[in-house]
């Protein structure tokens, strides 16, 4: 039997108000007695469930609704329409029992004390989130070694780089052990090396507390290293809701063809295989790669070994965000 | 379960008392700075009715009745500026950059985190100052208030720092309502002079206006009258009501408030 989901979204709306300014000064008075709005529906009746676990991927562009659906699940904005369950209570009603469930952290805001060190805001969270004193203890040590910050606790927060203040707001957001994780662009900002630390990291707690994960990250890697599982929202609507993989399934029409030749080939001669994406000779080495609808790749792959002096040919998949780019660029959605 | 949760409350309080002091304590320039100010400006507030009343009274009042109503008024002054004035900045500052989802988010009482989160201890010295102006003006008008007059006393101050407290919130929360509203943390501090005289100086209709409709004109006057055991029963019962009305439409105002919150961007 399949575990009941913990988070259910069902037929979702937010839309908000929006002021539109006309150009110009006279735009300005003119907005000093009478003004137009717009309404922008930021999130436009999705619906989809989560199960106890589960990592899962919000894809979109910017303002797609991607972090105003968090907002909802976290009981920060009040939905306009549709129901909303998180751990089998109404966000909204924003019971303790419920926060004390859950953390939302956002890449782009904090909640350190900056003139104190990091660890007077985790005893402010310690009574706030009312931890006894033993899980404090051990829930810290945990954290403190899995993110290797314990020589930087006690160093005022705004002495700290931007990498060892994310990695503080994780551990003041987790010490209570929430249940749910909302990943608000968590690796915004950080270099590779640090974007690494803090996935493996959010890896190892989602294995280790069977914790329930929505991520929104810009960074495919995130998604593609963390999540099993990817929704794809665009312009307030869900247009995907599946494994990662199945991405490619749905939305890929191509599949790459990477040549090496042993002598050189003509670009004509290519195209009629297929779109000629790159064409180059580097020294002796004449190399080529092709862009091949996906049912013909085999049979093309065929004929060009038997047509063309073929070194090496390797049919690949494109990239997933390459596929997800240009799903949103052709608007083919 | 409650008494669980009362002392979780109690903790906060002064966890956060605590983190304030600590930060304080990183900028002691800023913190001697301001202790200067305020201290100065208390006196000069003190010299200022004391030249006042030389000559004769305020609205009826003597002019040691008027200097014990200056030293209640510093007491609720620099409480007012310790607590409300950081924590509304706080608050509306939040709401405007979309920090608030902090406060939402926290299984805590979100009025609660606004109203304690922060303060500031510049404001101590005229703490001190108004209880010497005070003691001296009791001594000087040889009064001695009973042990009761004192407990109303206290009561009725505390009811007025909190119906401050309410009609400022009410003030901030309207930063849920706009995009920006730059200045709606001075409305309150502009009106301070209001309750720096006794209510007898207002007449008319602007009697009418701050002592019955917006009554801040009451704020240190029925207090300074409970301590003097010169004060009428109708303006306490009045004083009390119109408090527990403000909570009241406070509460609903916040909730209803709240729905509009965007976070600032999404």
């Amino acid at each position: 039997m399949s575990p009941q989901p913990i988070i259910q979204v069902k037929n979702l709306r937010r839309h908000f108000k929006v002021y539109q300014k006309q150009p110009g000064l006279m735009g300005s008075i003119k907005s000093l007695f009478k003004r137009k709005y717009k309404t922008v529906k930021a999130v436009d009746n999705i619906s989809f469930e989560i199960k106890r676990g589960e990592v899962v991927g919000f894809i979109g562009q910017n303002g797609a609704g991607k972090t105003t659906t968090l907002k909802v699940l976290s009981g920060l904005l009040f939905p306009t329409a549709g129901e909303v369950s998180v751990l089998g209570f109404d966000p909204w009603d924003r019971k303790p029992e419920f926060q004390k469930q859950f953390s939302l952290i956002m890449g782009q805001k904090n909640q350190l004390w900056w003139d104190l060190p990091a660890m007077e805001t985790f005893l402010l969270n310690k009574a706030i989130y009312e931890v006894p004193n033993d899980q404090f203890e051990q829930s810290l040590n945990k954290l403190v070694d899995l993110l290797q910050v314990r020589d930087i606790l006690n160093i005022q927060v705004r002495k700290l780089s931007l990498g060892q203040r994310m990695k503080c707001e994780l551990i003041a957001a987790l010490l209570h052990n929430p249940q749910v994780l909302f990943l608000d662009e968590p690796t915004i900002g950080l270099d590779v090396v640090m974007q690494k630390a803090l996935r493996d990291f959010i890896k190892a707690y989602n294995q280790e507390f069977n914790a329930t994960i929505i991520l929104t990250s810009h960074y495919m890697d995130d998604v593609k290293e963390l999540c099993e599982r990817a929704i794809i929202i665009d312009k307030g609507k869900l247009i995907f809701d599946g494994k990662l993989h199945n991405i490619i399934d749905k939305y890929a029409r191509n599949k790459i063809l990477s040549l090496v030749f042993s002598q050189a080939v003509t670009k004509q001669k290519l195209e009629k295989f297929g779109q000629v994406k790159e064409h180059k000779q580097n020294g002796s080495a004449y190399t080529a790669t092709l862009l091949v609808p996906r049912k013909k790749a085999a049979a093309v792959a065929s004929d060009l070994l038997k047509e063309l002096p073929v070194e090496d040919l390797n049919i690949e998949e494109p990239p997933i965000e390459a596929i997800i780019r240009e799903v949103f660029q052709s608007g083919n959605v | 379960m409650l008494n669980f949760r009362f002392k979780t409350y109690w903790k906060l309080f002064w966890k956060f008392r605590k983190i304030h002091l600590m930060r304080t304590l990183e900028y002691r320039g800023d913190l001697y700075f301001w202790s200067l100010i305020s201290t100065i400006w208390t006196l000069f507030s003190l010299l200022f009715f004391d030249l006042l009343t030389q000559t004769g009274s305020i609205g009826g009042w003597e002019r040691h009745e008027v200097l014990l109503l200056i030293g209640v008024f510093s007491i609720l002054d620099a409480f007012t500026w310790s607590v409300f004035y950081h924590n509304m900045r706080e608050y509306t500052r939040a709401v405007f950059s979309g920090e608030f989802n902090q406060y939402l988010t926290k299984p805590i009482n979100t009025q609660f985190l606004i109203m304690t989160q922060s303060n500031s201890f510049n404001n101590f010295p005229r703490l001190i100052i108004g209880g010497v102006i005070m003691h001296r003006s009791l001594v000087a008008l040889n009064y001695q208030p009973s042990f009761w007059q004192v407990i109303s006393f206290l009561g009725l101050l505390s009811l007025a720092g909190l119906f401050i407290y309410l009609v400022w919130f009410i003030f901030a929360t309207l930063a849920f309502w706009f995009e920006k509203l730059d200045n709606i943390n001075d409305i309150i501090p502009s009106l301070r002079q209001i309750w720096q005289v006794p209510r007898s100086v207002y007449t008319g209709v602007t009697s009418l206006i701050l002592t019955i409709i917006l009554p801040l004109g009451l704020m240190t006057s029925i207090p300074t009258e409970v301590l003097l055991g010169k004060a009428s029963v109708n303006w306490i019962i009045y004083f009390v009501v119109i408090t527990f009305i403000c909570f009241i439409f406070s509460q609903i105002f916040f909730k209803i408030s709240i729905k509009k919150y965007s976070g600032a961007g999404n």
